[in-house]
């Protein structure tokens, strides 16, 4: 789809009715040489509303408190709020001070080389999630100073100051400043209650048919493509067992001896946001590299995972 | 939806981290993953082989068709971007001639008794019949609309001589049907619906210019902008035929009406003044109020987007399925204009949808790559189907593999008959009555090969563990290019079965007697209420979910519990003697059209009960509802056959007496020749361990064969050509354009998917 | 025993149980149960390697053992005879041939053994099958034809000739999974096999033909089959909760049970092939008619998920139950017909060892049992020197904790649920320590003792070459002095030798 393509499109976009009851923008980004990997997961965020809606107020609450930071998180909330705030419904943007200062934070991307997508998205999330966690740190020691001078030690005001971040995992543990550091590691913020999702890893011992599973935490899938298959057939191969036979026996507690076994990855909590990432890749033995693989994977509008651990 | 979409895939060619990917490597892989096809299948009636010669595409290479080089590779990618799956359509005239005894071969279940006789007249006649009477095969490739004459494993195909051929400009067909009631040697009706919302009827047979026959529908697209998804001709009536649109809606003409041209009608610019008829939950019926009938006579507009396919149940046409883009599977009262019926896909759209011989059960395949099995007149789902990897874009159920209840009564009989010949089973005492000094040695002549005489053995009995009950075959092809086949067993349409899935086990209390005389009668039960935590609420509660209030009088659950203690006895009668059989399955029935009468009656006047819960459930919450009942919910069958057929995607599957037919998205039709040919009876006998490859190639070694299936397999020799085809080939040299056609600017509505280049067209045809 | 361990190499290992000289009752769960009605003979086998014998008294000398006095509508308990112990691993299933003179048993040890059962329970073990590379899972037989059968891990099943001296006649291939499940005709015209494959494989074994599947039945691994005399008809029971009823000449399923919970593990059905019972992890014991799948009927519910049934209809019918924990039961068929508590525990089990922790001396090794004692066992004498009662197996490790550093020399093993001692080629001589660190007080200080040697001493002190100690080599002197202190087993300590064991004099010199 050339330029004549696009601009077919903009004319769609601009005269059907559908998208005109909304309020949105369909704005498409430049591309400053082999940034495609940036512009796409920006795009894809973009649409992703609680993300956008996330960055557009923190957008805002930067604006009240009249910090003016500078940071890839604030460079791509300036970039959401432009978008947001275009005046016509569709266009192009370019994304020059985000790229620019996404080139400056990490060398890895100060290149014109192509990158990959998901490794970007990574990146952009983690980083997003610990400026915050800074932020929110930072904020934390403010109030506990503040505390301690007023009240001697004693940190029961802490829970309105951190009303405003509002924390549903932080009520339980109010005063405990203590618990700071420990905190900072399993600290979470936005940024997982948006993508985050948990992993439970069972294993069931054939003899017995105990299972025993272990959890952990996820940002995005990384699935395998197959050639005519669909979105949904990828994610059940994600989840297919795997029996642990031959000399892979499993030691179970139960039967207290190896015994075979099948393994299994199940989404024990989905996201609110499933990102998934399609490995469109493959290790050709004989070429002695990955090729990339065109292969058609089609999606519903409407998705409903198969691997869920508690699923109806 | 689109603004993100278009910019993610102009950009999506991500990169490894550390290789850069040259363009070669990027192109060059697609190719040598190619696998080689197999060509046979098989199941437990047999080996299904593909019958090479019988194989459909479009003509390579293109005589006449001046194509530019390098479009004709890609073709196939061209027509992935027009949107329009190949599809296929018969015109069935060998089962009509000489008299038209069966009109509908394809709609109507088999019987075996019956069918016997016109065929083998049919057979007597075949060899001096010329090849006119041969049955019709019309497919289309893109752009491009073939009709061939097709004598399913017979057919020998011949792809420079088809009997029409037809190229269109600027839109393309995207489904046909022909008129099985209008048709004859010489004269038929193919309707061709198109990308752009056209209809065309015309008749490939006829070769006279002018053609009497060739009428459009919605030249101008005023009617409806949006692409044909689905033709059908209302059975058993001559002139009236159904198209479903991308758009949501279903029209139905009436061919005797002269299709309304724009120049006529006043407000050429506008679509036509619809005015609301019947209004249902997310359906309405419209209809075009003039002094004169117009044609679109209805517009039936139902749910959310495409429609994606409809059928009529049967020969009577009583009910109408369909499915669509919003997941809903709707069955309508097609004459009260009533809905009966709804179901939901656990997601995504449904695509495809099939009707049960017998129209109590409803197959359909959608995008969450399941097949889903609906029972109408109970108003539930009855399983699922797991083996597709992609989507399911066409489900079949085979008519001549299906048993249904009428079948059992009517093939007992016979059933009696052929198991009297076996000295074998007749000396074998059925399970109950053979005691444990049956391990002597007479146990082993019983069973000489396994697999030969255990069906008889189970229809004599009859009373052995559940016996040879009804089971249904379906065939599902899909975008995975796997074709699968499934057996629906009467085991699996036990609703007892589904309520007991899993977590809600519930081991009913024994019955009758055994409390009676058991002492500590209370203790026991309580025992057994232990066993199943709740079993008694879950029963309740799913109750509640499968009798809608309204329907029948509100079931307790003390009087679910007797019917179940009469069904069992039944049951156990079932199993003393063969001659109660009949009148536990009568007894079966009759519950069953109870049923039936009690929808019947519900779907007269307006069902709120249903409304209401329409209304009541969005999309989300519809999942686990009766509509849409959880994936734990309701059993998980597997295919008992997953073959990989083709190289692209099916789209077609049709099942035939003889053959099997699939088509795929490169435009390749397959013809799959059935097992021995031979009738289920015989075909449970049959096990691939038996059948020796030598009958399956050749059925017409053995003479039962013959006399169960319609023709001898004679050769055609050196295949005749049909006298005019020769000619109407050359007559497609000739690109005319249609005299009304006019060449209107317009754009592609908003529900539409497909993207067109040239804002022209042309009827290209070959009057 | 697995060798082919992940490890390069053959690795040379040897293994020693610490059992009492007796055991009488099985320590683990019972998976294999066979009853020889003419001789009145119970074998069980299961997890503690050993196969029992029992007399079970026919109902004519039912007095009981104790009291002398016969008790109206009590049974005698069995009693128990004897061993057979030949096992290693995991006894997993058992036949009864030839008019109950042959045993044949399989084992997680990869093989087949026969055993003679003789009258005067003189019993002989005869023939040890090795024709299996994994563990052997289950056994049919086929009385008609003489033959036995047996499945494994590996995917192949074998058919032995019980009349040609137990030769191997055929191999039947096929299966892509490991098989869990085997059934045969009496005439073995029909092989069955089944397992994490899920699709059941009918073989006939007198063709190499094709064989047929039954498929889209069970959605687990496929743990119990059953076919009748006729091979018209199959019962298939497996981990996804249900019992299938297969109609083979239409190679389909016409019938699901759904009355268990959890996954099902055993079957049996009468004679008649038409009333079944089944149970499995979730403890029921259930019955079913094969007329009618929709019904079942609880019969009783074990108290630990049921390994094994065995259904015995002639004389007084009765279900013997064999479950994870260590008891068997008869459950008589009268009795629960009628629905009064059933239960008749027959062979009172013997705990079996849960969880362990090695102590800090690398001599010692406490073990919590599953009654929830906590017993200390001494390593090189082979036997077990306290008792502390059921206390949490940390405190008392606490409390017998040392300060001293040994290399760890022996792994430890309960699969069987006695302690099994097992001594690797690679570390066995790993633990050097002084003398008195040890606790031998009559030696001078520079006196090293290890303990591997000393164990290996132990080990092989009654065997007619153990001259490790008279190796004319220049370490022989200090080999004997650092196992000098070896302690003498109790006799009836079994070992286990993994490989051929020729290495010791070189390791003891390093």
């Amino acid at each position: 789809m050339g330029a004549n393509g696009s601009s077919q499109l903009e004319r769609e976009i601009s005269t059907s009715d559908t998208v005109s009851s909304n309020n949105e923008h369909y704005y498409g980004l430049v591309n400053f040489g082999n940034t495609c990997y940036c512009n796409s997961v920006i795009q894809a965020l973009f649409f992703c509303r609680p993300f956008r809606e996330k960055i557009l107020s923190y957008k805002q609450s930067l604006k009240k408190s009249g910090n003016s930071k500078d940071n890839l998180v604030t460079c791509l909330a300036d970039l959401f709020h432009n978008i947001a705030n275009q005046k016509r419904r569709v266009g192009t943007i370019a994304p020059k001070r985000f790229i620019a200062k996404l080139k400056k934070e990490n060398e890895l991307f100060d290149n014109y080389m192509q990158q990959d997508a998901h490794e970007f998205l990574n990146y952009l999330l983690n980083t997003i999630s610990e400026t915050l966690i800074e932020e929110k740190n930072a904020e934390r020691e403010k109030v506990a100073r503040n505390g301690t001078i007023k009240k001697g030690g004693v940190t029961v005001n802490i829970q309105p100051a951190t009303a405003g971040l509002n924390r549903p995992d932080e009520r339980g543990r109010n005063g405990t400043v203590e618990g700071n550091c420990f905190r900072s590691k399993t600290e979470t913020t936005w940024i997982h209650d948006i993508f985050q999702g948990i992993l439970t890893n069972e294993t069931r011992c054939l003899s017995c048919d105990t299972i025993s599973s272990k959890d952990e935490d996820f940002l995005d899938l990384s699935i395998d493509v197959e050639q005519n298959t669909s979105i949904s057939h990828c994610l059940r191969v994600f989840s297919e067992t795997e029996t642990l036979c031959g000399d892979q026996k499993y030691f179970c507690e139960t039967c207290s001896s190896k015994q075979e076994a099948q393994k299994r990855m199940r989404i024990k909590k989905p996201p609110q946001m499933l990102a998934l990432h399609l490995k469109r890749f493959k290790y050709v033995d004989s070429l002695n590299r990955h090729t990339k693989l065109s292969y058609r994977v089609v999606f519903p509008l409407e998705l409903r995972l198969f691997n869920v651990l508690h699923s109806l | 939806m689109l603004g993100p979409s278009t910019s993610l895939s102009g950009n999506n060619n991500s990169a490894l981290q550390s290789s850069v990917l040259s363009d070669g490597v990027l192109l060059s892989h697609s190719q040598p993953t190619r696998e080689e096809l197999k060509k046979t299948f098989e199941t437990r009636e047999g080996v299904y082989r593909n019958v090479s010669l019988a194989e459909f595409s479009r003509p390579r290479p293109l005589p006449q068709y001046h194509m530019p080089t390098g479009i004709a590779s890609s073709a196939a990618s061209q027509m992935v971007a027009a949107g329009s799956a190949v599809r296929v359509s018969f015109l069935h005239l060998a089962a009509r001639f000489p008299e038209n005894t069966e009109v509908t071969a394809s709609t109507s279940s088999v019987n075996v008794a019956n069918r016997r006789e016109p065929n083998r007249l049919t057979n007597r006649y075949e060899q001096e019949v010329d090849e006119s009477w041969s049955d019709k095969i019309c497919f289309n490739v893109g752009k491009e609309l073939y009709v061939y004459s097709y004598k399913g494993t017979n057919t020998e195909a011949d792809l420079s001589r088809p009997l029409d051929k037809r190229v269109y400009k600027g839109t393309c067909p995207t489904y046909h049907a022909f008129n099985q009631e209008t048709a004859s040697d010489r004269s038929c009706e193919l309707i061709i619906g198109f990308s752009l919302g056209q209809l065309q009827i015309i008749d490939p047979l006829e070769k006279t210019t002018p053609s009497p026959v060739s009428r459009l529908y919605n030249e101008d697209r005023f009617i409806d902008k949006t692409a044909v998804t689905c033709i059908r001709w209302l059975p058993g009536e001559p002139n009236f035929f159904l198209a479903s649109y991308v758009s949501g809606n279903i029209y139905v003409y009436d061919q005797r009406i002269a299709p309304s041209n724009s120049n006529s009608s006043s407000g050429s610019s506008q679509g036509p003044p619809w005015t609301l008829h019947k209004e249902g939950e997310k359906y309405a019926i419209y209809t075009w109020k003039t002094k004169h009938q117009r044609n679109p006579i209805w517009r039936w507009q139902i749910g959310d987007g495409s429609i994606h396919q409809f059928n009529f149940s049967g020969a009577d046409a009583r009910m109408m399925a369909t499915v669509g883009h919003d997941g809903f599977l709707r069955v309508f009262n097609f004459h009260s204009q009533e809905l009966v019926a709804m179901m939901k896909s656990y997601f995504g759209g449904l695509l495809t949808l099939s009707w049960s011989p017998d129209a109590k059960l409803i197959v359909t395949g959608g995008e969450d790559d399941l097949l889903t099995v609906y029972n109408v007149s109970e108003k539930r789902v009855v399983c699922r189907g797991q083996g597709h990897k992609s989507w399911v874009s066409q489900v079949q159920f085979d008519p001549y593999l299906c048993q249904t209840d009428e079948d059992l009564d009517g093939a007992n009989g016979i059933a009696a008959t052929t198991t009297l010949d076996d000295v074998n089973v007749t000396m074998r005492a059925g399970p109950v009555a053979s005691a444990s000094a049956d391990l002597t040695t007479s146990s082993m002549h019983a069973a000489p090969t396994f697999s030969r005489c255990s069906l008889a053995s189970f229809n004599t009995i009859n009373g052995g563990p559940s016996g040879n009950g009804v089971c249904y075959r379906i065939g599902s092809v899909g975008h995975d290019t796997f074709l699968c086949l499934w057996d629906i067993t009467e085991d699996m349409l036990v609703q007892a079965n589904v309520r007991r899935h899993r977590n809600s086990t519930i081991i009913a209390p024994m019955t009758m007697l055994e409390i009676q005389t058991n002492s500590l009668g209370g203790g026991r039960l309580e025992d057994l209420q232990e066993v199943s935590p709740g079993g008694a609420g879950t029963l309740s509660s799913t109750d509640a979910l499968t009798v809608p209030p309204n329907n029948t009088a509100p079931r307790p659950e003390k009087t679910k519990k007797k019917r179940f203690a009469k069904r069992a006895l039944a049951l156990a009668k079932f199993g003393n003697s063969a001659s109660s059989n009949s009148n536990s399955t009568s007894s079966h029935k009759t519950g069953l059209s109870l049923n039936g009468s009690a929808n019947s009656d519900g779907s007269k006047k307006p069902n709120p009960a249903l409304i209401s819960q329409i209304s009541c459930c969005n999309e989300t919450r519809m999942l686990g509802s009766n509509y849409c009942p959880g994936i734990r919910d309701v059993p998980i069958i597997e295919p008992l056959l997953c073959k990989k057929v083709s190289h692209d995607r099916l789209t077609v599957l049709e099942f035939r007496e003889d053959c099997v037919v699939t088509a795929c998205q490169e435009g390749f039709i397959c013809t799959w020749g059935r097992p021995g040919r031979v009738p289920l009876k015989r075909d449970c006998v049959n096990s691939p361990g038996t059948v020796s490859p030598e009958t399956v190639a050749k059925p017409s070694s053995t003479g039962a064969v013959n006399n169960m299936y319609g023709y001898e397999m004679m050769s055609n020799g050196g295949g005749l050509p049909p006298s005019r085809s020769s000619s109407s080939y050359s007559n497609n040299e000739q690109q005319l354009r249609s005299p009304n056609a006019t060449s209107p600017s317009y754009r592609v509505g908003t529900a539409s998917a497909f993207v067109y280049n040239r804002p022209t067209y042309a009827w290209q045809n070959a009057n | 025993m697995n060798l082919n361990q992940s490890q390069t190499g053959p690795k040379r290992k040897l293994s020693f149980i610490v059992r009492d000289a007796e055991e009488p009752c099985h320590r683990s769960g019972v998976s294999a149960l066979q009853f020889d009605p003419i001789y009145g003979k119970l074998f069980t086998g299961g997890s503690d390697t050993i196969i029992r014998i029992w007399s079970v008294p026919q109902h004519k000398d039912a007095f009981s053992a104790r009291g002398g006095v016969r008790s109206p509508g009590k049974i005698s308990p069995v009693q128990y005879q004897g061993s057979l112990e030949e096992h290693t691993d995991w006894v997993t299933d058992m036949i009864i041939c030839a008019e109950g003179r042959v045993l044949m048993s399989s084992s997680n040890d990869t093989t087949v053994k026969v055993w003679n059962i003789e009258r005067d329970n003189r019993h002989t073990f005869t023939h040890c099958l090795k024709t299996h590379k994994d563990y052997v899972s289950c056994m049919a037989y086929a009385p008609l034809a003489q033959k036995a059968v047996s499945a494994s891990f590996d995917q192949n099943i074998f058919v032995y000739d019980i009349d040609a001296n137990f030769k191997t006649v055929q191999q039947i291939m096929g299966c892509k999974n490991s098989i869990y499940s085997l059934a045969c005709t009496p005439n073995l015209n029909l092989v069955l096999a089944s397992g994490t494959e899920k699709i059941i494989r009918l073989f006939d074994p007198r063709t190499n033909e094709k064989h047929i599947k039954l498929r889209s039945g069970h959605t687990d691994n496929v743990r119990a089959l059953l076919v009748n005399d006729d091979g018209t008809l199959a019962l298939s029971a497996g981990s996804d909760a249900t019992i299938r009823l297969w109609d083979i000449g239409q190679q389909r399923c016409i019938a699901t049970c759904l009355a268990h919970e959890e996954g099902v593990w055993t079957l049996q059905v009468d004679s008649a092939f038409s009333t079944v019972y089944s149970s499995g992890k979730d403890r029921m014991v259930v019955k079913t008619s094969l007329y009618d799948f929709t019904k079942s009927q609880l019969l009783f519910k074990e108290e630990a998920p049921v390994k094994k049934m065995l259904l015995c209809e002639k004389e007084s019918p009765c279900l013997w139950v064999g479950t994870w924990q260590s008891d068997i039961k008869r459950q008589q068929k009268k009795r629960f017909a009628h629905g009064s508590p059933p239960g008749y525990e027959e062979g009172v089990s013997a705990a079996s060892i849960k969880k362990h922790l090695v102590l800090n001396d690398k001599r010692h090794v406490l073990t919590k049992n599953s009654a929830g004692n906590v017993e200390l066992y001494d390593v090189l004498a082979a036997k077990k020197v306290k008792e502390y009662g059921d206390r949490p197996l940390e405190e008392v490790f606490n409390e017998n904790f040392k300060k001293v550093f040994v290399p760890s020399w022996f792994s430890v093993d309960f699969k069987s649920g006695m302690l099994q001692i097992t001594l690797d080629e690679l570390d066995v001589f790993a633990s050097w320590l002084s003398s008195k660190d040890a606790g031998f007080e009559d030696n001078d200080r520079e006196t090293k003792v290890n303990y591997g040697g000393m164990m290996l001493r132990s080990l092989f002190e009654k065997w007619p070459h153990n001259d490790m100690a008279n190796t004319d080599g220049d370490g022989g002197e200090e080999t004997q002095r650092a196992t000098a202190n070896f302690l003498s087993l109790p006799e009836h300590t079994p070992f286990i030798v993994w490989w051929v064991f020729f290495f010791m004099k070189k390791k003891l010199r390093s």
